[in-house]
C-alpha cells in the first residue's frame, strides 16, 4: 500500500456510471482526467472526490451547526483515504449581482481604495486646484505671513447658500458673545429680533475676531486662540477676510478648495466604494447606469388608436380607470381614442406620457348643463419609471424594463461614483479611470508610479502597490489581460470567471490543497494556454495537488499523469481505461490515446464550400473595442470567427450581428452595439441562436421535457391497457402536474430545505427517489 | 434524460438545444450562431458535432461558430479572425478567408496554430 502522502487512494467508486472503480491519484502533481463526454470524468473528480472532501469537512463542524445543514450524502465510494481540504474551482459564474465587478473579485479593487484613501490628491471640481487641509499651526503662520501689516476679520462660516429667516440663529449667536456678522458679504452688527429674507439664499459667517497682524507677542496667542474658536463655530472651516477686500480666504482642517471653499470629507475606503452610501453615485446608486422609458417602446405603432391598444403598456381598450383618464384627457383637447395615435396633439401626448393636473369644464351635450372635469394624472412614462424604483415584486420589475432603455448614467457617466470621489487623484488618474484600464494598461501603470510618488505618500503606497502588482501579475498569468477592473462579473464567460478564481487561489499561496478545476481552458486562445498550465504548474509546485478535468491536447501532454475514462459515455463508460504518463498514455489504443497520437483525427474536408455566392455585409461596428470594423459573412457556408480572448469576437456576434438579425426576422428589441450600416439580410429566412445559457433554471425542466420528447412519452403510456382501463390522461405520467407527481417534492425529486442565513440545501425526496 | 436542467453545464445546455433545433424542420436557409460549442467535448464529440453541423451546411443552411479549438477552426469554409490581442489592443479583423489563406497571414496568432494543424494533417 501506497503511503497517504504520496497518493489519494479512492476504492470502490460507484458514484453515477462509475464501475466500482478503484483508482490512485498521486499527490502533489498535475493530473488530468480525460475521456468522452458523459465518461464519468465529473462523476469521479466532482461527485466523487470533491464530494467526500466537503462532507468530512462539513463533520468537523459542531453538531449544532449541522442540523442546519442536514446530513450531506455520502458520495457511494468504499474508502477515500489521503484526501486533504479540497477546493474546486468550476465554471459557474461566481456572482449574478451587477454590483460585482473584476475589480472587486479579484480584491484589487479593494487595494485601490485603500492607496486613493490614503495616498491620493485631492482636486477642487469647481476650480480644478489641488485641494488643501491646514493644521492650526500652518494657518496661523499662514496668515501672519500673507497678511502682514493688514487689518483682518476672522470669520467663522454657518450657513452656505440655504434658505432662511435665521432669526433663532442670530439671537443664538449673539448670546455667545459675537457682536458682528457678515452676511451675504457684507459686515452687519446684530440687532435684536434681526432676520433675513426668508425666501433668499444666504451665506452667513460669524465675525470671530478683528485684529491687525503687527509682529508681537500678543499676536501669537490670540491668533491660536482666534483660529480655535473659528474652526469651532464654522465646522472645522474658517475664513480670512482683510479689510478692504470682498474675497475672503478658506482655511480648513479638511481638505477644501482654497478658492471656492467646497470642501470634501476626509476621504475614507468607502469614499471610493460604489456599494456603499458614501461613495456611490446618487443618481444610480453606484450601478454606473439608470433605466429611462423609451417613448417608441411604449408607442410601438403610432399609427394604431388607442383603442386598438396603441399604447402598449395598457393593450387593447378594456374598461379600467387608466382608460377612463385616458378618455377625460380626450375630452379635454377634443380628440377620440379610436384616433390614430399619429392624429392625437402634442399637448396630449405629453401629458399621457408625464401626467398633469388640469381642471376645466365641459358642456355635456346630453344633458344641456355644465360638468367639471378634473385631470390628476400620473403618466404612463412616469408609472413605469416609479415600479422600477418602487415596485417588490420582480415581475412587475420585468414589465416595467419592457418599455425602458438601459443607458449610461448621465451623473456620473457610468463611473458609479460621487463627483467628490472622482477628483481625487494618483499620478493625474482617479480610480474610475483606473477601472476602466485593461490589466496589462494598469500593470504598466503602476510600474511608472512608483517613480513619481515622493515622501510620506511613498511610504504609505508602497506596501498596497505591493499587493495590487502581485494580484495584476496573476490575472495577466491566467490570460486575464483584456479584462478591466470595471468589467461587471455578470458578462464573463465561465471560463473566464474560472480563472479569475484561479488567479485569487494562486494569490493565497495555500500548501497542501487539493484543487480541482473543470476546463479551465475553455474559451482560451492557443496562445495564453501556454500561460494558463504554467500557473497550474506554479500552484503544484508550491505544495499542491491539482485534478484538472480537461480535453485540451497540451494540457494532457503537460500533465504529470493522465487518467483516461471510458470506453464509451453514459452506461458504457465509467471505466478507467488507461493510466499513467502521457507517454505511456499513448501506448494503449484509447480513443483519447488515438487522437493524441493522430492515428484518429478530426479529418480536414478535402473542399472547402463555395456557399451560395449571397452574403450577409456588416460595415462600421464599433461596439465595445471595435474599431470600426467591416465583416462579411458569406451564405452557406460554415464560418469561424476566432481570435485571442476579448479581442470582439462576442461583441461582433452576439452584441452586433445577432441583435440585428433578430431584430429584422422577429421584432426582436434587444439594441445592438453602434453599426454603420447592414445588407443581404434577405437572403436568409431566419437566425438561431444556440448559446450557452441554462435551458431551464427550474428543477422541473429536463432535457427530455425541452425537447418535447416527453410529451410524446406520456402519450404512449396513456395508450398502456393498464391506464385505459383506468382513464389515466398524459397529466398522469407528468411530474408537473397535481395527479401525476410525487406531493412531498411536488415533483422536483428534490426537496428544497429553506436555510434562512445559509445557502438553501437540496434533499432527496424520500418516498420516490427520482 | 430525468437529469434536472439546472444541472446541466452550459456546454450541455447548448448541445439540448442544438438537438433541438435539428429536430425541426429547418428552412433550408436558416442562419445559426453556435458561440463555443466545443466546450466539454472531447475529440471524438468534436468529431461528430461537426459530421452534424457539415449536415446542415450542406442543405444549404449558414453556421457561424465562435470558437478558439484549432480543430473546428480548421474545418470551416471562411475565416474571421479578429485581434490582435485582447482588450484594447484588439477590435480589429486581421484576417478573413479559407483556413488555407489566413494560416499564411504573418501577424495572426490563429494563424500560427492554425498552419502546424493544416501542415500536420497534410504530411499525414
Amino acid at each position: 500500500m501506497t503511503k497517504f502522502d504520496e497518493h489519494i487512494e479512492v476504492k470502490g467508486a460507484r458514484v453515477h456510471n462509475l464501475k466500482n472503480i478503484d483508482v490512485s491519484i498521486p499527490r502533489e502533481k498535475l493530473v488530468v482526467i480525460t475521456g468522452l463526454s458523459g465518461s464519468g470524468k465529473s462523476s469521479l473528480a466532482f461527485d466523487t472526490i470533491y464530494a467526500e472532501g466537503q462532507r468530512r469537512y462539513i463533520e468537523t463542524f459542531s453538531a449544532y451547526a449541522r442540523q442546519f445543514l442536514g446530513g450531506l450524502e455520502r458520495p457511494d465510494v468504499d474508502k477515500i483515504d489521503g484526501l486533504s481540504p479540497v477546493i474546486a474551482i468550476e465554471q459557474k459564474t461566481t456572482s449574478k449581482s451587477p454590483r460585482s465587478t473584476v475589480g472587486t473579485v479579484t480584491e484589487v479593487y479593494d487595494f485601490l481604495r485603500l492607496l486613493f484613501a490614503r495616498a491620493a490628491d485631492a482636486y477642487s471640481y469647481n476650480t480644478g486646484e489641488k485641494m488643501v487641509s491646514y493644521s492650526d499651526e500652518q494657518i496661523k503662520e499662514l496668515i501672519k505671513s500673507s497678511y502682514r501689516g493688514q487689518r483682518v476679520n476672522v470669520l467663522a462660516p454657518v450657513v452656505k447658500s440655504r434658505k432662511g429667516h435665521y432669526r433663532e440663529l442670530f439671537e443664538q449667536i449673539a448670546k455667545q458673545g459675537f457682536v458682528k456678522v457678515r452676511v451675504d458679504g457684507e459686515l452687519r452688527d446684530i440687532q435684536k429680533g434681526m432676520k433675513v429674507d426668508r425666501y433668499k439664499m444666504h451665506d452667513i459667517e460669524i465675525v470671530i475676531d478683528r485684529l491687525a497682524v503687527t509682529e508681537n507677542e500678543e499676536l501669537d496667542k490670540r491668533l491660536s486662540e482666534t483660529i480655535n474658536t473659528a474652526m469651532y463655530s464654522g465646522n472645522d472651516v474658517m475664513m480670512v477676510l482683510a479689510e478692504g477686500e470682498t474675497e475672503a480666504r478658506y482655511f480648513s482642517r479638511d481638505l477644501m478648495c482654497p478658492t471656492t471653499g467646497i470642501s470634501y470629507p476626509t476621504p475614507e475606503p468607502n469614499t471610493f466604494s460604489f456599494n456603499s452610501p458614501k461613495g456611490m453615485c446618487n443618481e444610480c446608486n453606484g450601478l454606473g447606469h439608470i433605466f429611462e422609458v423609451n417613448e417608441d417602446k411604449i408607442f410601438p405603432n403610432k399609427k394604431l388608436s388607442i383603442t386598438a391598444g396603441g399604447i402598449a403598456p395598457l393593450g387593447e381598450y378594456k374598461k379600467s380607470w387608466a382608460f377612463k383618464q385616458l378618455e377625460t384627457i380626450a375630452k379635454r383637447y377634443d380628440f377620440e381614442l379610436s384616433d390614430p395615435m399619429e392624429q392625437i396633439p402634442e399637448d396630449a401626448m405629453h401629458l399621457i406620457l408625464y401626467g398633469g393636473e388640469d381642471s376645466f369644464v365641459l358642456d355635456s351635450k346630453t344633458l344641456g348643463v355644465k360638468r367639471d372635469y378634473k385631470i390628476d394624472y400620473e403618466g404612463i412614462a412616469n408609472f413605469i419609471k416609479n415600479q422600477i424604483k418602487g415596485a417588490d415584486s420582480t415581475s412587475i420589475k420585468r414589465w416595467a424594463k419592457e418599455y425602458m432603455d438601459k443607458i449610461q448614467c448621465p451623473e456620473c457617466k457610468g463611473s458609479r461614483l460621487k463627483k467628490a470621489s472622482l477628483n481625487f487623484k494618483i499620478g493625474e488618474k482617479n480610480i474610475a479611470e483606473l477601472a476602466a484600464m485593461d490589466v496589462v494598461e494598469l500593470a504598466v501603470f503602476f510600474k511608472g508610479l512608483d517613480a513619481t510618488l515622493e515622501g510620506n505618500q511613498k511610504i504609505i503606497a508602497t506596501d498596497i502597490i505591493k499587493e495590487i502588482n502581485s494580484r495584476i501579475q496573476f490575472l495577466l498569468d491566467v490570460g486575464l489581460n483584456y479584462l478591466s477592473l470595471n468589467r461587471s462579473s455578470k458578462s464573463l464567460s465561465g471560463g473566464e470567471a474560472q480563472r479569475i478564481r484561479l488567479a485569487t487561489q494562486i494569490g493565497s499561496q495555500l500548501v497542501g490543497v487539493l484543487y480541482i478545476l473543470d476546463e479551465p481552458s475553455i474559451g482560451l486562445h492557443q496562445r495564453d494556454n501556454n500561460r494558463l498550465i504554467k500557473s497550474l504548474e506554479a500552484l503544484r509546485d508550491l505544495g499542491n495537488s491539482i485534478i484538472v478535468v480537461e480535453h485540451d491536447k497540451e494540457m494532457i501532454e503537460s500533465a504529470d499523469h493522465v487518467i483516461d475514462m471510458g470506453p464509451l459515455a453514459g452506461k458504457h463508460g465509467g471505466e478507467i481505461i488507461s493510466e499513467g504518463a502521457p507517454g505511456e498514455l499513448k501506448q494503449h489504443h484509447t480513443l483519447t490515446a488515438d487522437y493524441m497520437t493522430r492515428v484518429k483525427e478530426i479529418p480536414i474536408p478535402k473542399k472547402r464550400r463555395k456557399g451560395n455566392g449571397k452574403q450577409i455585409l456588416l460595415e462600421g461596428c464599433t461596439g465595445n473595442n471595435l474599431k470600426n470594423i467591416t465583416a462579411h459573412f458569406p451564405l452557406g457556408k460554415m464560418i469561424g470567427v476566432t481570435g485571442v480572448s476579448g479581442s470582439g469576437k462576442s461583441t461582433l456576434v452576439n452584441e452586433t450581428l445577432y441583435p440585428i438579425m433578430n431584430a429584422y426576422y422577429f421584432n426582436g428589441v434587444k439594441k445592438p452595439m453602434p453599426y454603420k450600416k447592414i445588407s443581404g439580410l434577405e437572403h436568409a429566412d431566419k437566425v438561431i441562436d444556440i448559446n450557452q445559457s441554462p435551458i431551464g433554471r427550474t428543477p422541473r425542466s429536463n432535457p427530455a421535457t425541452y425537447t418535447g420528447l416527453f410529451s410524446e412519452v406520456r402519450a404512449l403510456f396513456t395508450k398502456t391497457p393498464e391506464a385505459a382501463i383506468r382513464g389515466y390522461k398524459p397529466g398522469r405520467f407528468s411530474f408537473n402536474v397535481k395527479g401525476g407527481r410525487c406531493e412531498t417534492c411536488q415533483g422536483g425529486g428534490l426537496r428544497v430545505i429553506e436555510m434562512n442565513f445559509l445557502p438553501d440545501v437540496t434533499g432527496s425526496s424520500k418516498p420516490y427517489k427520482m | 434524460m430525468v437529469q434536472q436542467s439546472n444541472t446541466l453545464s452550459g456546454g450541455e445546455a447548448q448541445r439540448v438545444k442544438l438537438a433541438t433545433e435539428l429536430s425541426k424542420r429547418d428552412t433550408g436557409n436558416t442562419f445559426y450562431i453556435l458561440d463555443e460549442p466545443t466546450t466539454g467535448l472531447h475529440f471524438e464529440d468534436i468529431r461528430v458535432l461537426m459530421e452534424v453541423l457539415n449536415r446542415l451546411v450542406d442543405k444549404g443552411n449558414t453556421i457561424l461558430i465562435i470558437e478558439h479549438n484549432m480543430d473546428v477552426i480548421k474545418m470551416v469554409d471562411h475565416i474571421i479572425d479578429i485581434g490582435y490581442e485582447g482588450g484594447k489592443g484588439g477590435g480589429m479583423i486581421v484576417a478573413e478567408g479559407s483556413p488555407e489563406e489566413v494560416a499564411l497571414n504573418e501577424k495572426s496568432y490563429t494563424a500560427q496554430f492554425l498552419k502546424k494543424e493544416l501542415n500536420l494533417a497534410m504530411s499525414l
